[in-house]
């Protein structure tokens, strides 16, 4: 359902992937393996309209996405969470609240998602109060809010300690798999994808250089 | 933290420095209130009320808020773009920049209304490109009469002076936030529904994060262009603000028998400008609380190197604006060396000649010299800076002992009644002193360094303002090292505190030395009773001379030029300090 087709980028000289292929499948999630740096963060803010790739073609649901063109259907959940100090729990989940949807039914799809990541009760909360791991949590519920068919994340338990990232990461499957949600998921821990995925894929044999 | 409480306690001279400020502050002004109801016998109420019945008064109240409006509204339209680009991108010399844009906030606002009356009369650059200000023919004459405005072009024209003054806040409050501000906000919300319109982003992610630092240098601009003085002498002719209106009218305050209407006048607008002073002063310290919170996100090169360099319209923009603001300087150098003749052809034209700074120099046009303008004006800051530095210092060691022992409450307080003189405005500190101190104390007079006292009473907020959070940085480790070291008093000092607080020292310097030397509106009062002229007040004299004499402009210039250059250079020897000594820039 979401597919890269013959991707290339690079950044002057050097060529960070060319001719990339990648196909995931109705509420797959496949993990993406590979070093620092390799160029799997910039690969995810190609596919939902962050960056721009130099060539090739991505497609959802078979209908090719413009380039650098933001799609609601795509989700991201940033390497470090990505919270506004100037907003509670609530209101930073709240972003993920379609527009033009009913204003009264907000709180509560809040609530609802908030309790559905153990973060119940938290929507008064200030976001400084809050730990490495619950701050993703929150992320994620916002994210899910958003109900995207395709879900980005980029090593988003980089920020917690090894114990808390594994449970988090076999939460996140929970989660992803309860709301058929396809996702696209990029580490350099071995441990942490085999949580995670349907299926892993290394960087290695994703590009040819 | 473990400290001797010797350290921490607030030294006994600590607390009489912080009673001798307090009441400094304080005292004048309450002084000359109280003189002002003995010759008028009227209560303050009554005072305001007359105030607001006097058309004179009311037309320069109205006038000061349309002139401040309007000039907050010009900076912040000019401003805005202006940090947006240096603070979203790459530019080579980044800190020069900052650096240039901040001039014309520490230039003398004499020179500066000396710069914009050379751009704007005739023979300047705006008569020049067709816009007449001054005399308001052409365009500016095509407006007034569709519009009904009796005076645009002088509108214009001080407007534009302020926007110029006042650039420098919206840049040194927004540019650093937009610096700073972590990317991926921006790049999460676009990713959000609650992120999708313009409006969407503006209202989540931009107006909570700018706002503040918008708000403040909104304020503050609005408050400097409430209290403007020189500029608004020199630019609008025939209208007046309510502090040139306490300027001109001061004078004459306070005299028992002796034209009370305008001793009433004065005390009714000093306590309507003062109501309106402290609102805006209590929003600005609102608003910059709330901006402080947003600041140090997020590592500025690396926000920079991301987004590299400025499109081409912005960079343009941003070197249009660093021209503009070098021109009035330009304008005040060339006009001192020109003067108007009659030419060969029997047309009036320009000569080149050193004849304005002949003059200036023997004081031909002048009570006294140029170099005893200079001398007294280097002694008047010389004075304030000895007086303000160890003030300022000794106040914001006295209120971080008493952040350190728990009081901060305490410390907030007295740091407060220390602000009271700069939420008066010059004028009124002046005021305060002719009016509190002379008329009760008459002997005061014969005191020839008089105005030094409100250059420290006007300098002191700041130099706390500045000590203040650099003693909060400092490790308490250091000092309680040097404690069990044993070392003599000043090596003790200076390895535990001083070596740490070069940077502030350098930057408390040059703001003393370049506020005193520039200051105008307190010491336009106070000279007027002591004939001691600084350069700004020979400045200020000399372009009041008739113009028929071709000379008038090119002295007053050079007069000017002096002021500039003197300012200029000890804002730069105390950089220069700052840097060789590795402090830091960050007070």
């Amino acid at each position: 359902m979401f597919e890269l087709k013959n991707l290339r980028k690079s950044f002057g000289e050097r060529v960070l992937f060319e001719k990339l292929m990648l196909e995931i499948g109705e509420h797959e999630i496949v993990s993406i393996l590979g070093p620092s740096g390799c160029g799997k963060t910039t690969l995810l803010r190609i596919c939902c309209g962050l960056d721009e790739a130099d060539e090739g073609e991505i497609l959802l649901r078979e209908s090719l996405l413009a380039r650098r063109i933001i799609n609601p259907e795509i989700g991201m959940l940033f390497q470090r969470p990505v919270l506004y100090p100037h907003l509670d729990v609530g209101a930073n989940v709240g972003l993920g609240y379609p527009h033009g949807a009913p204003n009264e039914k907000k709180s509560e799809a809040v609530e609802e998602v908030l309790t559905f990541v153990n973060l119940g009760g938290f929507q008064g909360r200030n976001i400084g109060q809050l730990s490495g791991g619950e701050a993703q949590r929150v992320a994620f519920a916002r994210a899910l809010l958003q109900s995207p068919n395709v879900m980005l994340l980029d090593e988003p338990f980089a920020s917690v300690d090894t114990e808390q990232r594994l449970a988090l990461a076999s939460q996140t499957r929970t989660w992803l798999k309860e709301r058929s949600i396809s996702a696209i998921h990029v580490t350099h821990d071995e441990e942490e994808a085999n949580r995670m995925a349907d299926r892993i894929i290394r960087w290695s044999d994703l590009v040819s250089h | 933290m473990a400290s001797s409480s010797s350290q921490v306690n607030v030294h006994p001279i600590q607390w009489g420095v912080i009673v001798v400020v307090v009441s400094a502050g304080i005292i004048p002004l309450l002084l000359g209130v109280l003189r002002l109801m003995q010759v008028t016998q009227a209560s303050p109420i009554n005072a305001i009320l007359h105030a607001f019945d006097t058309p004179l008064a009311t037309e320069a109240l109205q006038f000061t808020l349309l002139e401040a409006a309007l000039s907050t509204l010009l900076t912040l339209l000019i401003g805005i773009p202006l940090a947006w680009s240096l603070g979203r991108y790459e530019w080579r010399g980044i800190r020069g920049m900052r650096a240039f844009l901040f001039v014309p906030f520490v230039t003398p606002p004499i020179v500066a209304a000396a710069g914009f009356l050379a751009l704007y009369s005739s023979g300047g650059l705006l008569p020049f490109m067709g816009l007449d200000l001054r005399t308001e023919t052409g365009v500016i004459q095509w407006f007034s009469e569709l519009s009904g405005w009796a005076h645009p072009g002088h509108m214009l024209a001080l407007v534009l002076a302020h926007a110029w003054f006042n650039l420098s806040l919206v840049v040194r409050f927004l540019e650093p936030t937009l610096a700073q501000m972590n990317p991926h906000w921006e790049e999460q919300l676009l990713l959000l529904p609650g992120g999708q319109s313009w409006w969407l982003r503006v209202r989540h992610l931009w107006w909570p994060v700018l706002g503040p630092s918008l708000l403040v240098a909104a304020t503050y601009t609005f408050f400097f262009s409430f209290t403007s003085f020189a500029l608004v002498k020199w630019l609008v002719p025939g209208a007046n603000t309510v502090e040139s209106l306490l300027g001109e009218l001061g004078g004459s305050a306070g005299i028992a028998f002796y034209r009370t209407e305008a001793s009433l006048l004065v005390l009714g607008l000093a306590l309507i400008q003062g109501a309106f002073m402290l609102i805006i002063l209590t929003g600005a310290s609102k608003f910059e609380n709330q901006h402080t919170k947003m600041l140090a996100l997020h590592d500025e090169q690396a926000n920079r190197k991301l987004r590299g360099n400025a499109p081409r319209i912005q960079r343009w923009y941003v070197f249009a604006i660093i021209t503009i603001t070098s021109l009035p300087f330009l304008s005040v150098l060339i006009a001192s060396f020109r003067k108007r003749a009659m030419l060969e052809d029997g047309t009036q034209g320009w000569t080149w000649t050193l004849d304005g700074w002949r003059q200036v120099y023997q004081g031909d046009a002048s009570t006294i010299t140029l170099l005893e303008a200079l001398g007294n004006s280097l002694t008047f800051a010389l004075l304030t800076l000895l007086i303000a530095l160890p003030t300022g210092y000794a106040l914001a060691s006295a209120f971080h002992r008493l952040e350190r022992q728990g009081k901060r409450k305490l410390a907030n307080s007295l740091d407060i009644m220390c602000m009271v003189p700069l939420s008066a405005s010059a004028v009124m500190i002046g005021l305060g002193i002719v009016v509190g101190l002379l008329q009760w104390f008459p002997s005061m007079f014969q005191f020839q360094y008089l105005p030094v006292l409100p250059h420290v009473m006007l300098i002191l907020p700041f130099t706390v303002r500045i000590f203040r959070p650099a003693f909060t940085r400092l490790d308490p480790m250091y000092e309680e090292q040097i404690e069990l070291l044993n070392l003599p008093l000043f090596r003790a000092w200076w390895h535990g505190k001083g070596a740490f607080l070069v940077g502030p020292f350098a930057i408390a310097t040059s703001l003393c030395l370049a506020f005193s030397l520039g200051e105008f509106g307190a010491t336009y009062l106070m000279v007027r009773v002591g004939s001691w002229d600084s350069l700004s007040i020979m400045v200020d004299q000399l372009l009041s001379r008739p113009k028929f004499d071709p000379l008038v402009m090119p002295t007053a210039m050079a007069a000017a030029t002096t002021l500039m250059v003197v300012t200029f250079t000890a804002l730069l020897v105390c950089e220069f300090v700052r840097k060789s000594t590795g402090g830091t820039d960050d007070v």
